[in-house]
């Protein structure tokens, strides 16, 4: 039982298909981030949206450290830290980017909204 | 007054009722395996959708797949529930894709679509139908369509699957000495 060359187009069509969806729905930048959460220490983490434009000073073991939302993005704009790694990582705009300021212990991180119902019977 | 109806079965009533019977028995018993995800199975019941198709034609795959679909949901229990509504609903899309490609293949012969080409396309259009089904009526978060591709690759893997046997088994049946003509 051989395939025939219609069989061999149609499953190469349809593939392309299924990698169109894996695309669009496996990627990590499927959702567009709505909030950054900053987590300072241990303190449970703060929620900043990122639709509004504004400058966040958090306060850390070493002192405070300036993030920056613009434009949906957020960014460590300055830091108390020795090597400014968090700088350096620069703008945070894709659901699930992180980056830390690990001697100031400030950790920032970016996330979708959460939906609030997993489904819906009727 | 009340009138007597006689309703007579033809020997055609017969072999797609006999049919019908064999696709309901491995429906049954592919309801009983768990699967790891919810709506994956193999769907083998479709490979004698598939070899009435290709041995006999559409109406008698028609037949055969919608006694399939409706006994055996009355067997299980599932008559009138969702999963019943899914199963309908994906029977339906994948007929009516079988159709266009048996119209595709009277048209132009020389690019048919042989029994692995109409068993993933079969079984994708049946996935395609029931999850839109899924997706609109019944749970309509966009979470679901994360399952969308996966759904569709093993329905993909699986139709393959479904029409390399039918294909196969159809040769079988050509070659058979006891096989009586096609009956008609």
């Amino acid at each position: 039982m051989k395939p025939t060359p219609a069989d061999v187009a149609l499953i190469i069509g349809l593939a392309l298909i299924i990698g169109t969806l894996y695309a669009r729905y496996w990627s990590p930048n499927a959702a567009p981030p709505t909030h950054a959460l900053i987590r300072v220490d241990d303190a449970p983490a703060r929620r900043v949206p990122l639709h509004v434009n504004d400058r966040i000073v958090v306060t850390g073991r070493l002192g405070d450290s300036v993030l920056e939302v613009r434009d949906g993005r957020i960014r460590f704009a300055s830091s108390p830290c020795r090597r400014k790694v968090c700088i350096r990582s620069g703008w945070m705009h894709d659901a699930h980017d992180a980056t830390a300021c690990l001697p100031n212990r400030v950790t920032l991180s970016l996330a979708a909204a959460d939906p609030h119902y997993d489904g819906v019977s009727q | 007054m009340t009138r007597r109806i006689h309703l007579h079965a033809g020997p055609r009533d017969h072999w797609i009722a006999g049919f019908a019977a064999l696709a309901i028995v491995i429906h049954i018993l592919e309801a009983g395996v768990p699967t790891p995800i919810p709506g994956i199975k193999p769907g083998l019941a479709n490979v004698i959708t598939l070899v009435v198709l290709l041995r006999h034609d559409l109406l008698a795959a028609i037949w055969v797949q919608l006694l399939r679909v409706l006994v055996g949901s009355v067997l299980i229990g599932s008559f009138l529930t969702p999963t019943f509504l899914l199963s309908l609903s994906g029977a339906l899309c994948s007929l009516a894709i079988l159709a266009l490609l048996i119209g595709w293949n009277r048209l132009l012969p020389p690019a048919r679509v042989g029994p692995i080409g109409l068993g993933v396309a079969a079984a994708c259009a049946h996935m395609g139908g029931q999850f839109f089904v899924a997706y609109t009526a019944f749970i309509p978060h966009p979470g679901l369509l994360t399952l969308l591709p996966v759904l569709l690759t093993a329905a993909m893997l699986f139709g393959a699957l479904t029409g390399w046997l039918a294909g196969a088994l159809c040769l079988r049946l050509d070659n058979s000495p006891d096989a009586a003509a096609p009956a008609r």
